[in-house]
């Protein structure tokens, strides 16, 4: 579905990306890990759209979308949720998630969209006329979430969600994630959590310094010995 | 002997308590490491030491003096030199010029004194010039002491700003993340180096995430999550610790 | 006084609150999608005014159809000029201060043009309202504040809705919230800001069709309501609601405070809350603040140095023969005439490279260098004419006093950017007020008329060609020791806090400490300058030293080249001789001129001293290879 080929993306004289190659097959979940600084973000930031390759090309559904800008990005149905969820903290919870509606031209459909969020997460519906920034973090992770899910993607980038919540909410984010893969959506995921990263994708790849050193299936890197040494210094 | 004391010092952004009564001391002569996942405050622990956010509560101690409430100019002042995550070099200024910046805690000259340029002030500044070039020396960056500081390579201006922060004959080193974006061949010569300043009787305090260096060279490691301490010891017994390899490895068990 | 005055005060107030509202909100709806301050945003109320006026006398249509056609041809102007002009300048990751420079140049010669299309008189409206007014318990309202009251109060309503109820409205606030998740949901950036453009136009268009008919159309009209309705946007902290209500507070207090206390201390009092307001709420929350080159990635000069050790030997005494003889040369060839007019630049010279030390070494915004360069002329003047002072004690003691007042200013300085820009502005036009109205020191309006010339060990200096002497050794003292201050400890020092504050302050730099003395040491050159300004024109009186010239030495610094000592003076060279030159353009001087400004910024963003580096640069190569091969 979404394929990268030998991207490589600099910030001025700095590469931080050294051609990087993936795939994402349609209705999977695939994760990206590594440490700090490997690069993640980056990958994803390109994928949207805000960052420009300085060579390669990414291809989604056989097209090439390589310099697309970020609002090319989101109609050809590719949504991200942003590391730190930044969700608008001075715009209402309703009015965030009607941003997620922003490229769709079905207005009636995003309002019934909205409603299913709100099923989906009843606290954002308690809190709908609250300003977005007043949420706790758990709650802005369901907020980035709907907003994501307004846009209707066919395919959802993540962004380490688990990022800053406690381990009870990380819980609930998997199970969530899971639930969308199961509604026809398809996942990339990006993640330093590596172990919950691994459990719920179907396959993995791990980055460092900008650069792929390991792609597996998801259940062979969770007990490989390298992906641990590289975290743990063990 | 230790040399820099924190005690339950604790740091709120709004209503985000980012640090929170931490304790930990460096002692002196060590290279200590200080890790933890992404957003565990490594770094809000590093400004509130040099004074660039004032702490909600708690004290510092800094080779006994209390330096609780000092601003950044004064720590410094003190002995106290650091580096960013995110390279903070004056770009416009010559590689010499950012190293003799380092020096302001050892010299004095001020405005009056560059106006009237007594003979003393004249030496001063050979003094600056030379600590600079010694200090650029022993990172290995003397043969580009001309060129301006925003066109030399990214690993060089990493050094760079430990140049700088060495030659002010700092008593304590922070290292902010110092590998960051640098390669194997790169991180190996940072790790040599860090130990040579070690040598010269520097203590070395730092935040990295690239694991393998903060084992190997670290003689003291601090583990922090949420803004609180949740493991210390010896890089061995770090490694062993539960609580920390929860923290890093995983949230909770999920099921494949 | 009754007891309807103070509701009459505040109806009055409100009508003209409304205006500030309105402007006010073109200011914070470009700062919050840009970052910028939108000098122009005076003019586009001007702008609004005589297209209004144009529509009301040639095509004698109803006034609410030419306040709607006026919105709307301003909101195409503003959208027009941020495509051509301020897009390219955006792009170019010019210095903060470029892009300041860019929109003043933009009010320049749209004044201009306004002076040469409607003259510069200002213009009535014709008689549309009934002047009846409508009594409202004992309280007179007229007509025409009404239309105004209703008018500006919907166009603030219809602003609110746009931005509350309508997905274009709520995306613009998510834009300037984070515009880079935005932009992720699809926000198009560029449209975006063309938009905000097109707003600010259209409201600063829409407060001119409504003022014009209280106080005339008129080419200067803008900067009177410029500064106040910044301020309005800075108490309702550049929010939406909260502009709109700091606008209407600011009229009320503004016409009270009029009625009540004193009509010549009104504008003294609206630029202390203003300052009071900027200090409070304004102080960067961050621990380091903006400097006017950050995020930029064009270079601040560095000076071509041609006089290292490894340069030839003869270099430095063929420089100083060189020097020494166009020194002599100049009053030999020039007539009189000429010999005023650079005599004036090479005044404005000294009073530039202090600003060059503040702005351009220290990287700090300031706006109103000319009030210091009228404390100096204040003070040498009445030194010499009430205690018959010589002037070789009055020219340091002119640059003493306004050293002086430059340290009391210090706190501005905790101040950053846009919000110390402001601020200084706010603090020259509190001198220059005052300066108007402390008659029974300064004579007010009136001026001080016979300051002497200069008298130097007996020998007077009247003639031109005296003064040229005077001047240029005045000056060359000055560039020396400032050459010294820059070339030392303390210059590193300096260019460290323009450069990067957070590692300046790491590594030991007091911010405030070190931004105070290049504040104290620049307003001092300022004064030193306004002494010789003033015993050379013998005749001295506020309009000299208003916010204009300080933005004409601001222009300097920047033309000339941040950082560069040479810079600046080939900046007060430019800047004064310019005009001069353009004289024969007659009414499109200033049209070409502010025109100038901008084609500067747009390409020449690192000034004149960057055109002299590159042969400079090729000249030392040169004549090191001569060096390097005699020694081999």
């Amino acid at each position: 579905m979404l394929t990268l080929k030998d991207l490589k993306v600099a910030y001025g004289p700095i590469e931080v990306l050294h051609g990087i190659s993936l795939e994402v097959p349609r209705g999977g979940i695939v994760s990206l890990i590594g440490a700090n600084g490997a690069g993640k973000t980056t990958i994803l930031n390109t994928i949207s759209g805000l960052l420009i390759p300085a060579s390669g090309t990414v291809s989604f559904e056989d097209r090439d979308i390589t310099g697309y800008k970020p609002d090319q990005v989101i109609r050809m149905g590719i949504a991200q949720v942003p590391e730190g969820r930044k969700v608008f903290t001075n715009l209402t919870v309703y009015e965030c998630l009607l941003m997620g509606g922003l490229v769709r031209r079905d207005k009636k459909q995003v309002q019934k969209d909205i409603e299913t969020v709100y099923e989906m997460f009843p606290r954002l519906k308690e809190r709908r006329r609250q300003l977005a920034g007043t949420l706790s973090g758990g709650e802005q992770e369901m907020l980035a979430f709907g907003r994501a899910l307004v846009a209707k993607p066919r395919l959802l980038l993540l962004d380490e969600p688990s990022m800053g919540l406690a381990p009870k909410m990380i819980t609930e984010v998997a199970q969530f994630i899971l639930m969308v893969r199961d509604q026809g959506m398809t996942v990339l995921l990006v993640e330093q959590n590596s172990e919950l990263a691994l459990t719920i994708s179907d396959y993995g790849y791990v980055l460092e310094t900008g650069s792929i050193i390991m792609s597996d299936k998801a259940c062979n890197l969770i007990n490989n010995q390298e992906v641990r040494k590289a975290y743990m210094g063990l | 002997m230790t040399l820099l004391t924190l005690q339950q010092i604790t740091k709120n952004f709004g209503g985000l308590t980012a640090v929170d009564h931490i304790d930990l001391s460096v002692e002196k002569g060590t290279i200590h490491g200080l890790i933890g996942p992404n957003g565990s405050g490594k770094t809000t622990v590093f400004n509130l030491i040099t004074g660039i956010y004032p702490l909600t509560s708690g004290t510092i101690t800094f080779n006994g003096m209390d330096i609780t409430g000092y601003p950044a100019f004064k720590v410094n002042q003190k002995g106290l030199a650091r580096t960013f995550q995110e390279i903070q070099l004056f770009y416009d200024m010559t590689v010499l010029e950012n190293a003799m910046m380092g020096c302001q805690r050892l010299t004095r000259a001020g405005a009056v004194a560059a106006l009237v340029k007594l003979p003393w002030v004249t030496r001063e500044e050979a003094f600056i010039r030379e600590k600079a070039m010694a200090a650029l020396d022993f990172v290995g960056l003397s043969g580009t002491a001309e060129e301006a500081a925003r066109k030399i390579p990214y690993g060089h201006q990493r050094l760079l700003e430990v140049a700088r922060a060495l030659a002010g004959d700092p008593e304590l080193l922070l290292l902010d993340e110092p590998a960051a974006g640098m390669n194997h061949a790169e991180t190996r010569e940072l790790m040599a180096l860090i130990a040579r300043i070690r040598e010269m009787g520097i203590t070395v305090f730092l935040v990295e995430h690239n694991m393998k260096m903060v084992m190997e060279i670290c003689e003291w490691i601090t583990v922090i999550n949420y803004g609180q301490v949740i493991g210390h010891g010896k890089p061995a017994q770090v490694q062993a610790d539960e609580n920390v390899i929860n923290a890093y490895l995983s949230g909770e068990n999920i099921t494949c | 006084m009754d007891f309807v005055t103070i509701p009459q005060l505040a109806f009055s107030g409100l009508t003209i609150g409304c205006v500030y509202s309105l402007v006010g909100l073109g200011f914070a709806l470009t700062l919050r999608a840009t970052e910028l301050i939108n000098f122009a945003q005076g003019e586009m109320v001007m702008l609004g005014a005589f297209i209004g006026l144009t529509l009301i006398s040639f095509f004698h249509l109803p006034y609410i159809m030419v306040f709607i056609l006026s919105i709307i041809l301003t909101g195409i102007f503003g959208m027009f000029m941020e495509r051509f002009i301020l897009r390219r300048i955006l792009d170019n990751k010019s210095p903060l201060l470029n892009l300041l420079i860019a929109t003043l140049g933009i009010s320049i010669s749209l004044q201009a043009l306004a002076i040469i299309l409607w003259g510069r008189e200002p213009v009535p409206y014709p008689d549309i309202f009934s002047v009846e007014p409508v009594m409202f318990f004992g309280i007179r309202l007229q007509h025409l504040n009404l239309w105004i009251l209703c008018l500006g109060l919907a166009s603030m309503a219809a602003l609110q809705f746009f931005f509350q109820k309508t997905m274009t409205g709520i995306s613009w606030r998510a834009a300037s919230l984070d515009p880079s998740t935005a932009a992720l949901y699809g926000v198009n950036r560029q449209r975006n800001v063309s938009l905000t453009f097109a707003l600010s136009g259209a409201l600063g268009g829409g407060a001119g069709v409504l003022i014009a008919p209280l106080y005339f159309a008129s080419f200067g009209m803008g900067h009177s309501v410029l500064v106040k309705s910044f301020a309005a946007a800075a108490m309702g902290g550049f929010g939406v609601v909260g502009t709109m209500i700091g606008g209407l507070a600011l009229g009320a207090i503004e016409t009270l405070a009029a009625g009540l206390i004193s009509s010549e201390y009104k504008n003294v009092i609206m630029y202390v809350i203003l300052l009071a307001v900027l200090m409070v709420f304004f102080r960067p929350k961050t621990p380091t603040g903006r400097s006017i080159t950050e995020g930029s990635k064009v270079a601040a000069g560095r000076a071509v140095n041609l006089f290292s050790a490894d340069m030839p030997f003869w270099i430095r005494p063929s420089a100083l023969l060189l020097g020494a003889a166009v020194w002599l040369i100049i009053p030999a060839v020039f007539d009189v005439y000429t010999m005023r007019i650079l005599n004036l630049a090479l005044i404005f010279a000294v009073a530039a490279l202090g600003l060059q030390l503040i702005v351009g070494y220290t990287g700090q915004f300031s706006f109103g260098h000319a009030a210091f360069f009228g404390i100096g002329a204040y003070t040498s003047a009445l030194l010499a004419i009430q205690l018959n002072l010589p002037f070789l004690l009055t020219l340091p003691l002119a640059g003493a006093a306004a050293g002086l007042v430059g340290w009391l200013a210090g706190p501005l300085l905790r101040l950053s950017g846009h919000f110390l820009a402001i601020g200084s502005l706010a603090m020259g036009e509190i001198i220059f007020l005052l300066m108007l109205n402390w008659k029974w020191l300064t004579k007010g309006a009136y001026g001080l008329y016979g300051i002497p010339f200069p008298s130097i060990f007996g020998f007077e200096i009247s003639s031109d060609y005296a003064y040229y002497f005077l001047v240029t050794m005045v000056l060359g003292l000055i560039c020396f020791l400032v050459h010294r201050l820059t070339d030392s400890r303390f210059g590193r020092g300096l260019i460290a806090v323009r450069e990067n504050e957070l590692a300046a302050m790491v590594n030991g730099i007091n911010l405030i400490s070190q931004k105070t003395k290049a504040f104290v040491i620049g307003t001092a050159c300022a004064g030193i300058a306004g002494a010789l300004y003033a015993h050379y024109v013998t005749y001295i009186n506020p309009d000299s030293f208003q916010f204009h010239v300080s933005v004409e030495m601001v222009t300097m610094v920047v033309i000339g080249g941040l950082g560069s000592v040479p810079g600046s003076l080939i900046g007060a060279l430019v800047i004064i001789l310019l005009p001069e030159y353009l004289r024969g353009l007659a009414d499109y001087r200033l049209v070409v001129y502010g025109g100038l400004l901008i084609g500067f910024m747009m390409y020449l963003p690192g000034g004149l001293a960057d055109l002299a580096r590159y042969p400079l640069r090729i000249l030392r190569q040169r004549l090191q290879k001569n060096v390097r091969e005699v020694t081999q």
